[in-house]
């Protein structure tokens, strides 16, 4: 029992620790900053299910976020549907889109699979642009504010804290049994060698169709609850180039190889683009952005595995150093699995051969 | 029908030009540039901007921009570029992706936020193109296009340095061995595909308005033509800019010039789909197929 929540402990801290802070009564734009942060943090862990999961280098969930959002909104507002069923619609729709982008990867991989997803995103955003009718077109649409519990829609700020920690503990909950599942680790061999994965019985492409079905249901909920959070969305804000790179660029600053990588991505992107600006002001345009885009090259160059990679790299470091142990040879980088228990190894073993071996068994034992 | 096919070609020379820059970089490098297309608003905004200011002759102006990028992009290759090369596919992305975000905010700085455009009465006087009245500067843009598309098939087929520069594509460990500059190289690939790409934007500005959002566009459709011609291939890319310059201006004409960009990525993802090495790419890219 303690070891099946053992992983978990981590994420119970996280979701303490903000409402903790968030009963302490802090101001409207550090609440705003923190459900902002949290949205986006399950947004690029959505992303990293595929992304840095299992390989598959998606440039097209901006689509799949905005279908979350719009759909959710369309469905709400022209024709009625209760808001968690409309939620619920719209995920799936994800899914559908989001299986397509697994079709694109049986054929494709790299570059060519990076670029057409992207070529995905972009259609999504230029139909979202020009079906002003159901969309309102560039200008968007405005959501009204009819607070209540079952809309999702808050008065205060503070409320929407734990709607959006919500959605973060869903989704980083669901990695984490991911991670431990037969699953995640199918998932992890399809990353490291497609081929070699094959060769020992994996299906790759159920594996890699369910990685980014996941990934698409869960990055439209995300779309979903960002719509019903700022109450106006438009083409811009939800399926833009620039929305479609975001959980990619989070999850790489972040790391893609822990649960928490994409969270503390989402953390620093987040707080880097608001103090930047801050710090800067509007008084020349575009000073911002240049700051930005320079921050980008440099921690992409320096921080190739993320903020998570360095701490545990300082982490083997001090290790290294309080037990005196010479530092390991060059390895190549892949991520290490922890060796399954012989309890949990059980229930991966099918039960037929498990009889067969009680069988074996009781034929030595008459023998 | 057949205005909307000679001004598609005409849209499709230039369009061609920026398509090969970005080739030429992806098929020596292995380096998808996102900040490629950032080049070709900036050859459009300094040619805009020192034409408005001084009143000089456009292509004299364009010249100006055209060599003046030079040292610009070598910077750009050396401060930035080569420390992406053979590091990770996110790596490159991510990093191109910062530089065209910077150099966007270099614009907007030196610039401003607003959309610039110049009437040149030359340029936009009407010439006839085969019973078609077209403006001259799309004959030009196109006419310059076509000249350094094959000036540049000239330079890598005829010449030592170009042959280079195929060895190092082809096989750049090799290429080592026997003793070429690999560095020396791509840093004159890099400047001569940003060239282009400037260029571009120089043959674009007597008939395009800019401003410092404009690049993006370019670089989205110039990675299509360049997966549609196949992943480093110049005669590829070309072909591949004049048919999308012709689809675009079909689409434009009959759904709405909103359409046209959807038009070419739907495009665009049927190719991959269907064929994805591209219309003259080589069978055996076996980074483009799953288990190739």
């Amino acid at each position: 029992m303690m070891k099946t929540l053992k992983p978990f402990i981590p994420l119970a801290v996280i979701a303490l620790l903000v409402i903790g802070y968030t009963l302490t009564g802090p101001s409207r734009m550090t609440l705003d900053l923190m459900n902002t942060i949290l949205i986006f943090a399950a947004f690029a862990t959505a992303w990293n299910i595929a992304g840095g999961m299992t390989g598959l280098f998606s440039l097209g969930h901006g689509a799949l976020f905005a279908i979350g959002a719009f759909g959710t909104t369309i469905l709400r507002l022209n024709l009625g549907v209760p808001t968690f069923l409309a939620i619920l619609i719209s995920a799936l729709l994800a899914v559908l889109v989001a299986l397509f982008i697994g079709a694109i990867s049986l054929r494709l991989r790299g570059h060519y699979f990076g670029l057409a997803t992207l070529g995905l995103a972009v259609i999504m955003f230029i139909m979202l642009q020009n079906f002003p009718n159901l969309t309102g077109g560039d200008e968007g649409i405005t959501i009204p504010k009819e607070t209540g519990f079952w809309n999702l829609i808050f008065q205060t700020k503070e409320e929407y804290v734990y709607v959006t920690l919500g959605l973060y503990v869903i989704t980083a909950a669901i990695v984490i049994v991911l991670k431990h599942s037969k699953k995640g680790y199918q998932m992890l061999a399809v990353k490291e060698d497609e081929v070699s994965a094959r060769s020992i019985g994996i299906p790759a492409v159920r594996t890699k169709m369910f990685a980014v079905g996941l990934s698409g249901f869960l990055s439209a909920l995300a779309g979903a609850v960002f719509a019903q959070y700022t109450l106006y969305i438009t083409p811009a804000n939800v399926g833009s180039v620039a929305v479609t790179w975001e959980p990619a660029l989070m999850a790489i600053i972040g790391g893609m190889v822990g649960v928490f990588g994409p969270l503390v991505g989402a953390g620093l992107i987040t707080l880097l683009e608001h103090f930047v600006i801050e710090a800067v002001g509007s008084s020349i345009p575009g000073l911002s952005n240049f700051i930005y885009g320079g921050l980008l090259i440099v921690s992409i160059l320096l921080l190739p595995n993320g903020v998570v990679g360095i701490f545990r790299n300082a982490y083997d470091w001090v290790v290294r150093k309080i037990t005196k142990r010479p530092k390991q040879p060059d390895e190549i980088s892949t991520t290490s699995v922890d060796v399954v228990d012989a309890d949990e190894l059980a229930e991966h073993l099918e039960p037929r051969s498990v009889e067969t071996t009680e069988a074996s068994v009781q034929k030595e034992g008459q023998r | 029908m057949w205005d909307l096919l000679v001004l598609g070609i005409m849209a499709g020379g230039v369009l061609a030009l920026v398509a090969v820059g970005l080739t030429l970089i992806f098929g020596v490098m292995d380096v998808m540039n996102f900040a490629h297309g950032e080049f070709v608003m900036l050859g459009m905004m300094a040619t805009v901007v020192t034409v408005t200011a001084t009143g000089m002759n456009p292509y004299l102006a364009g010249l100006l921009v055209l060599l003046a990028s030079l040292p610009i992009s070598y910077l750009v290759y050396v401060g930035i570029i080569r420390q992406t090369l053979g590091k990770s596919l996110n790596v490159q992305i991510f990093t191109t992706l910062g530089l065209s975000i910077a150099l966007q905010a270099v614009a907007l700085m030196a610039f401003g936020s607003r959309t610039f455009a110049f009437s040149d009465p030359f340029a936009s006087s009407r010439v006839s193109v085969l019973g078609v009245q077209v403006e001259a500067g799309r004959v030009i843009a196109f006419g310059g296009g076509i000249l350094l598309v094959a000036g540049l098939w000239y330079f890598l087929y005829r010449t030592r340095a170009g042959k280079q520069i195929r060895a190092v594509s082809e096989d750049n460990y090799a290429a080592k061995v026997v003793g070429l500059r690999i560095n020396r190289t791509y840093a004159l690939v890099f400047m001569l595909g940003s060239a282009f790409a400037v260029a571009a934007g120089v043959l674009l500005a007597p008939f395009t308005a800019v401003s410092s959002t404009t690049g993006l566009n370019y670089v989205l459709t110039s990675f299509v033509i360049v997966v549609l011609g196949g992943l480093g291939s110049v005669g590829g890319a070309f072909i591949g800019g004049l048919v999308v310059g012709v689809i675009e201006t079909f689409v434009g004409y009959y759904f709405g010039t909103q359409w046209m960009q959807a038009s070419v990525f739907i495009l665009f993802v049927l190719v991959l789909a269907i064929r994805p090495q591209g219309l003259f790419g080589k069978k055996s890219l076996d980074s483009a197929m799953v288990g190739g």
